[in-house]
């Protein structure tokens, strides 16, 4: 069966649904038909001298089209995904093609039911989070039931139960969960206008795989357990959530019997012109999958937020920091100021500065037998720093066609821990940068960006220079270099080039580039991919209707 | 709107009181013996993709040895050193700079897709991934399961082999004799690699290196190709004696340390149906 054919049977189905009420009485005769396409692909060149593998294909893709069709109370899609074969630095076994995803929802004030494929998360992700994200090569969807139950304002009941999603298959082993949900402002009479905002929220999530290791007895049920707490007042929030999990060996944890516990806290000051944050988090044997047998980005059921920065600057992204889920412990801390257009060091037109700090070491360990595991101090910090960050970036609008940011990034990074490295080295580097726009007219303008990475470790000091020039709305050309050229090996002093042409109408984007790329890990919310070296020509088309 | 608040109530302290505490001691006795005697036993292949800058791979080294420990001689291990974790990494010279990698090891780790993927992964008699075309890759955690079931199978045929070398032109000889004992609807190939026990060389373990790694099972080549010999349907109740050679490489290879490993395969699916293994010397 042609694709087109499935998708046209498949909206015949839906418009012949009749819908549970009358909709022309509720005035809700409404129904729309909706999409996402993407495809990248790209034709590789073997390139030994930066260890670009030969690729016997050619030509490597990755794409997928959703269609959702919405039609009063009833919503329905369905996500078509193809790797043939799948893009070097993804999970091989992608490969092939098929529907991943298909789903129906009914919708009330009351409750909301979806069967099939849906994501869903509890609180911060401690204990449950299921989600799509196709740059990492992730989709832990859960294949079954949700319920989301509103008995009245302010209070949401959850329940799911499904298989978890694995490449194109669905293991038998079994997730469910429940979630509460309470604002008390909304829940409580009287309490709607105070000016303290109260939520509270519980959850519980446990997975069943069979015992089928005849050598070890371990648990069919593993449960967690999380409670979470958000105030605010006025201008100062604070949430919190504390997870527990019982004994979960795993390839993780090397079948270790312990528990597993995680604290995530979160401080913010916001007015208008100024911004505080601080954020706190504690984690130990916190690797919660479907599977206890696999590793890497499969079968995850919880998601530990990060809380470093998530850089944006292609140097900064040499040395991304990774969310350790056996066991780390972290802090952060940022500022934001605006200063006033007029004032001193605002000038005419504001100027804006940001810093930040971030460390994340190991939780302290106290070694028990290979059975127990550790025992854990719960407020000392191990002995091993993994990540610190320091940032400091000022934004300030120069005239009416120009800008310019100016940032600065400190980073120190265990490349043994967090990488399996075999240099001994901690890597600590310096990066400045300097990108400036400028508008010709309201709709050319062009963008610089020029950066420099000092290090004495690793593969020395690295420049970057891009160009970039856009043409509203439809034109971006982008040229750029990565030049390693303080590594010690004269021989490897590489330049890493890239050029592309980008189109966007409508909602369409078409890009075409060429590029000679490194090696390097592609971070998302401290989920990271290995991405190797590559040199040829790229492909993407993505379309939104 | 009670029902729903009751049924809600239900769920979550069922849900809540369903969690397996296990209390030690945690290990089991599991696994059967070797089977005695003059019957054909159904043996595994457990191919380990390793590679030395690969930190996590002792992890599967050792899971490897345990599991060898239960089953003795009717488990066969292949350490396949393959993709950029075999490679030397001269930036960390003088360690991790020999190269484990050869044309076999890396034609088995291209052909299953496992190029490319996260090491240490392994198969278990290249078994079929269900629903799929595709092999079964596994976790190093996940072999044991698979193991067991194919250790209790009934074998469909049996193989043994009567190893030679000649010291003066460094060459090996494999006899093997081949049995059919089952129904085996497709055709089949017989391949016969060669491995090393004792490889003294670097080798990472977590955030170690480790200087005098003992790497044992090294797969170093092979008599035949990687699938062997095309032999076609055979029906049960045949028997088949076939004999190879092949020199004995690399240079650096130790004879009194090379096992020869037979593995027959079915065409069709890539599956292993027998494996044997026997010391050279």
């Amino acid at each position: 069966m042609t694709l087109r054919r499935f998708v046209f049977i498949i909206s015949i189905a839906l418009l012949s649904i009749k819908p549970y009420h009358s909709l022309a009485q509720q005035g809700l005769n409404t129904s729309n038909f909706s999409g996402y396409f993407e495809a990248n692909g790209q034709y590789y060149k073997a390139d030994s001298a930066i260890d670009a593998p030969e690729v016997r294909e050619k030509w490597l893709n990755n794409g997928f089209m959703v269609l959702n069709y919405n039609y009063g109370n009833l919503s329905a899609g369905i996500r078509y995904e193809s790797y043939l074969n799948t893009l070097l630095g993804f999970d091989p076994s992608f490969k092939g093609n098929g529907i991943t995803n298909r789903y129906v929802t009914y919708t009330s004030d009351l409750l909301t039911v979806t069967a099939g494929n849906f994501y869903e998360q509890f609180g911060s992700g401690l204990i449950f989070r299921s989600y799509w994200e196709p740059n990492l090569g992730l989709d832990n969807s859960l294949d079954g039931l949700k319920i989301v139950l509103r008995p009245r304002a302010g209070i949401t009941l959850k329940g799911v139960i499904g298989r978890q999603r694995d490449f194109f298959t669905y293991p038998e082993n079994i997730v469910r969960g429940i979630d509460g949900d309470f604002q008390l402002n909304d829940a409580i009479p009287g309490f709607e206008n105070s000016k303290l905002r109260i939520g509270v929220g519980g959850s519980f999530v446990s997975k069943f795989q069979k015992d089928d290791k005849p050598s070890l007895k371990l648990p069919e049920n593993v449960g967690a357990y999380a409670g979470r707490l958000n105030m605010q007042y006025g201008k100062i929030a604070f949430d919190a959530e504390y997870a527990y999990k019982i004994n979960d060996p795993s390839q993780a944890n090397l079948f270790t019997y312990n528990t597993g516990e995680a604290l995530f806290t979160n401080l913010t000051y916001t007015q208008k012109g100024l911004g505080i944050r601080l954020s706190g988090k504690r984690v130990s044997n916190m690797d919660f999958r479907s599977d206890r047998s696999v590793t890497g980005t499969r079968l995850q059921i919880n998601y530990l937020p990060a809380v470093n920065r998530q850089q944006t600057y292609r140097l900064a992204t040499l040395y991304p920091f990774a969310t350790q889920s056996l066991g780390e412990m972290g802090g952060s801390s940022e500022i934001y100021y605006s200063f006033k257009p007029g004032s001193i060091l605002g000038g005419q037109y504001g100027t804006t500065i940001m810093t930040n700090y971030a460390a994340v070491s190991d939780i302290d360990r106290k070694n028990l037998d290979d059975t127990l595991g550790y025992t854990s101090n719960f407020f000392a910090v191990g002995d091993d720093r993994y990540y610190q960050e320091v940032t400091f970036e000022v934004n300030k609008k120069i005239s009416k066609k120009s800008k310019v940011i100016v940032s600065y990034l400190y980073q120190i990074y265990d490349r043994v821990k967090l990488e399996g490295k075999v240099d001994e080295k901690q890597v600590t580097s310096h990066l400045g940068v300097i990108e400036y726009t400028y508008k010709f007219t309201s709709k050319k303008s062009i963008r610089f960006d020029i950066e420099h990475l000092a290090t004495e470790q690793d593969r020395g000091n690295w420049a970057m220079f891009v160009v970039e020039f856009s043409m509203a709305p439809h034109w971006t050309f982008t040229a750029f270099d990565e030049w390693n050229y303080g590594n010690k090996d004269r021989d490897k002093q590489f330049h890493y080039y890239n050029g592309s042409i980008n189109y966007v109408k409508d909602g369409t984007r078409m890009s075409v580039s060429y590029a000679r790329q490194r090696a390097g890990l592609l971070c998302v919310g401290g989920v990271c991919r290995f991405v190797p070296a590559s040199n040829g020509i790229s492909f993407t088309v993505s379309s939104r209707f | 709107m009670k029902l729903f608040k009751y049924i809600f109530s239900i769920l979550a302290l069922s849900f809540i009181t369903s969690c397996d505490k296990i209390e030690g001691p945690y290990g089991q006795s599991g696994g059967t013996g070797p089977i005695g005697g003059d019957t054909i036993v159904q043996n595994v292949l457990l191919e380990d993709f390793t590679g030395h800058t690969c930190q996590a791979c002792p992890n599967a080294h050792r899971e490897a040895a345990r599991l060898r420990g239960n089953y003795g001689e009717r488990l066969v291990i292949l350490a396949v050193h393959a993709d950029f974790w075999a490679a030397p990494y001269p930036s960390a010279a003088p360690y991790f700079t020999y190269d484990f990698r050869n044309p076999i090891a890396t034609q088995i780790a291209t052909d299953f897709n496992v190029i490319g993927q996260p090491f240490p992964k392994g198969m278990v008699n290249r078994m079929l991934n269900p629903g799929t075309t595709n092999q079964l890759v596994l976790d190093w955690a996940g072999w044991e399961s698979k193991v067991d079931p194919w250790i209790n199978s009934a074998a469909k045929a049996g193989l043994e082999i009567t190893p030679s070398y000649n010291g003066g032109s460094n060459v090996m000889t494999a006899q093997v004799k081949l049995s059919i004992v089952g129904d085996i609807a497709d055709g089949v190939s017989l391949a016969v690699y060669f491995a090393e026990d004792s490889v003294i060389k670097w080798q990472k373990d977590g955030t170690n290196n480790v200087a005098n790694y003992i790497h044992n099972h090294v797969l170093r080549g092979s008599f035949n190709g990687m699938y062997g010999e095309d032999l076609g349907v055979l029906a049960a109740g045949t028997e088949v004696t076939k004999t190879y050679t092949a020199a004995l490489l690399p240079s650096d290879v130790s004879v009194d340390h090379v096992h020869l490993i037979a593995v027959l395969t079915n065409n069709s699916t890539k599956e292993v149906i027998q494996v044997v293994e026997v010391k050279l010397n």
